[in-house]
């Protein structure tokens, strides 16, 4: 039937791009990938100042409409709302935690140094994505969990005086009725079509060494971003067990 | 009892599911089954933006992320002449859509240009070396813009969806996923249909725009040339083949197009003067990705189609150098030093034909010509990345 691989790939030729981490993670969505959980490499943040600071990485987040299909819709009103509600929780989350948070500057005003970054740690991240909680296990790594943007990333966290980057990354399938109606239509004839879902993960690198010391992967089933209330309960478990100052 | 509620909920689930399909169907059949050759109309007036709030508002968005990673590409050409060369071009062709145009020029060898819904344009280098004259590419340009004013990405993007959602349901009725198949094949000739349409408009707007609307002829016909001896040497297609199917049947389509509809149109060799400036000024950049490609094939045809065009000849001879260098098949190292040999006695040789032809010479083991070679290259070149290198081999 209609299979992760095939929408991704028609996805790609509908933009004509390399489907990349976003095809990567609806494959995964549509295939039902369940392993989730953190791996925190640090209990305590380091910091020369008295509590430490967050860079936030422009967060990725993007709502689609699964349509009956099975191709998604990118839907920009749910998106928006999305963002404006998680910048808000994330704010009022590092409120409570005390730990200061500074922004990046919007896409299109990044420097080279930033975008490329921005371009490396999607490559780290899908990979750990894939080989850390993805069924295919890299075989020399032993199940280790080393992964590092280099020491070079240091540069921006000089420039932004921040000790960590925070990279978050969200993306929500909702099945239009059309979609429900085929999808039940479908399991009364045994066949299981996906439904939507959503997929959310969050890391924190060490801006002086380039060190992966933390990395999320939020459970699906629990996600939803664009009321105030439920944006905070997200947040919460997109950021759950994230080390802390003290 | 069981039973009838399952039943009347498979009804209202296929009716809903339908629903969804039509909505999606709409605009996808209302293509104008306009006569053959007629002239298409454009159907969007400049100045467009988004209508529909889902699947139109939601690629648009999808599309601008897009565009910032072009914007933010390694690969994009920032050289002002190219770039200003091929906006002129496409600004000229485009007429009032000019406005809604960003024209971006992608390092790439492959034969490729691509047009997206928002009228983001990426022309590719791999492009500019095959065509001929200004007027050719414009006819690239003028197919791609055809494709922004009849809204295709959105017209095909709404046909994957309505043939997805009603084959699947077919599919499940019948247990086997036959009618999927059907429909990727409904899609590939829905493809075609809008790839003649675009065909047809671009050369209308060549010929409002004051282009040679033959040039659109004259360039798939050299595709098509490239491809069967490409082929002929068990290379891969192109890309741009991939997607647009090139046929015999296609190009006398536009051939007829031209004759009936305009049949005044200038049949006086093209100027190639433009292209040609811009082809000597940039070909180490244009060439030197097309050789790393080694499809030795096509390389060849495109140095035989460059010296007939006037392409300065100590560039040419150079990149025949290249060619047979990175070749290295039986004879290759004597041929390589003969075209790096006649580069050098050019008026308008580079430096980098010195430095090459020195590395063939240590190769051949003249280990005096050698160093000749490489201090011509460093005299002409003082300030060269490879200085060191060069300064090692001359001190070994």
């Amino acid at each position: 039937m209609i299979s992760g691989p095939r929408i991704s790939s028609l996805i790609a030729v509908l933009f004509r791009k390399p489907p990349g981490l976003c095809a990567l993670l609806l494959t995964a969505l549509l295939t039902g990938c369940a392993t989730s959980g953190a791996v925190k490499q640090i209990d305590k943040l380091a910091s020369v100042d008295d509590s430490a600071t967050f860079l936030v990485m422009t967060p990725d987040i993007k709502y689609y409409l699964l349509t009956a299909s099975g191709v998604p819709e990118l839907e920009p009103e749910w998106t928006d709302s999305a963002r404006t509600h998680f910048a808000q929780a994330l704010q009022n989350f590092a409120d409570e935690r005390h730990f200061e948070i500074k922004n990046l500057p919007d896409q299109a005003n990044l420097t080279e140094l930033e975008i490329s970054y921005q371009k490396l740690y999607s490559a780290v991240g899908s990979t750990i994505l894939s080989h850390h909680y993805g069924p295919v296990k890299l075989p020399t790594k032993k199940g280790v969990f080393d992964w590092t943007l280099g020491p070079g990333v240091a540069e921006i966290g000089r420039n932004y005086d921040a000790d960590y980057a925070l990279f978050t990354y969200y993306r929500e399938y909702q099945a239009s009725g059309g979609r429900l109606a085929l999808s039940f239509f479908a399991a009364l004839m045994g066949v299981g079509l996906a439904t939507g879902g959503e997929i959310g993960f969050a890391s924190l690198i060490d801006l002086r060494s380039g060190e992966v010391v933390w990395f999320n992967k939020m459970p699906s089933g629990i996600g939803e971003l664009r009321d105030p209330e439920n944006a905070e309960k997200t947040v919460a478990n997109l950021f759950k067990n994230i080390p802390l100052n003290e | 009892m069981l039973r009838i509620l399952c039943f009347v909920y498979l009804c209202c689930s296929i009716a809903l599911a339908a629903a969804e399909m039509k909505q999606a169907a709409t605009g996808a059949n209302d293509q104008a089954e306009s006569s053959k050759l007629a002239i298409p109309q454009p159907r969007i007036p400049p100045g467009y933006q988004p209508i529909d709030r889902n699947t139109e508002k939601g690629l648009w968005m999808e599309l601008e992320d897009y565009e910032l990673s072009i914007q933010q590409s390694a690969l994009l050409i920032t050289d002002e002449p190219i770039n200003a060369y091929v906006r002129n071009a496409a600004c000229r062709v485009a007429g009032e859509y000019c406005g809604d145009l960003r024209v971006y020029v992608m390092r790439n060898p492959g034969f490729n240009a691509m047009m997206t819904a928002n009228g983001v344009m990426q022309i590719w280098t791999g492009l500019l070396v095959r065509v001929s004259s200004e007027d050719e590419l414009a006819a690239v340009i003028g197919h791609e813009l055809a494709h922004y004013t009849q809204l295709h990405t959105l017209e095909r993007l709404r046909r994957i969806q309505s043939n997805l959602a009603t084959s699947s349901v077919i599919d499940l009725l019948i247990g086997l996923p036959l009618s999927q198949m059907a429909a990727v094949a409904n899609i590939m000739s829905f493809n075609r249909e809008q790839e003649e349409e675009a065909d047809l408009l671009g050369v209308r707007f060549m010929h409002d725009s004051g282009y040679d609307p033959r040039a659109a002829v004259r360039v798939w016909e050299m595709l098509v040339e490239e491809e069967a001896n490409a082929a002929a040497k068990s290379e891969a297609a192109n890309i741009f083949t991939q997607t647009h199917p090139l046929s015999e049947q296609r190009i006398q389509t536009i051939s007829d197009f031209v004759e009936k509809n305009y049949p005044d149109a200038a049949t006086t060799t093209p100027d190639s003067s433009s292209h040609l400036a811009i082809l000597n000024r940039y070909y180490l950049l244009l060439m030197e990705d097309q050789i790393d490609t080694n499809r030795y094939g096509r390389t060849e045809t495109m140095l035989k189609h460059h010296r007939e065009l006037g392409v300065n000849p100590g560039l040419i001879d150079f990149f025949y150098g290249e060619m047979y260098r990175q070749r290295k098949a039986e004879g290759d190292l004597e041929r390589a030093r003969q075209a790096y040999e006649r580069a050098i006695q050019s008026d308008d040789t580079i430096a980098e034909a010195y430095r090459n032809l020195g590395y063939i010479q240590l190769k051949l083991d003249r280990p005096e010509l050698a160093r000749a070679r490489f201090r011509k290259y460093l005299e002409l070149e003082p300030d060269a990345d490879d200085r060191a290198m060069i300064e090692f081999y001359l001190e070994e």
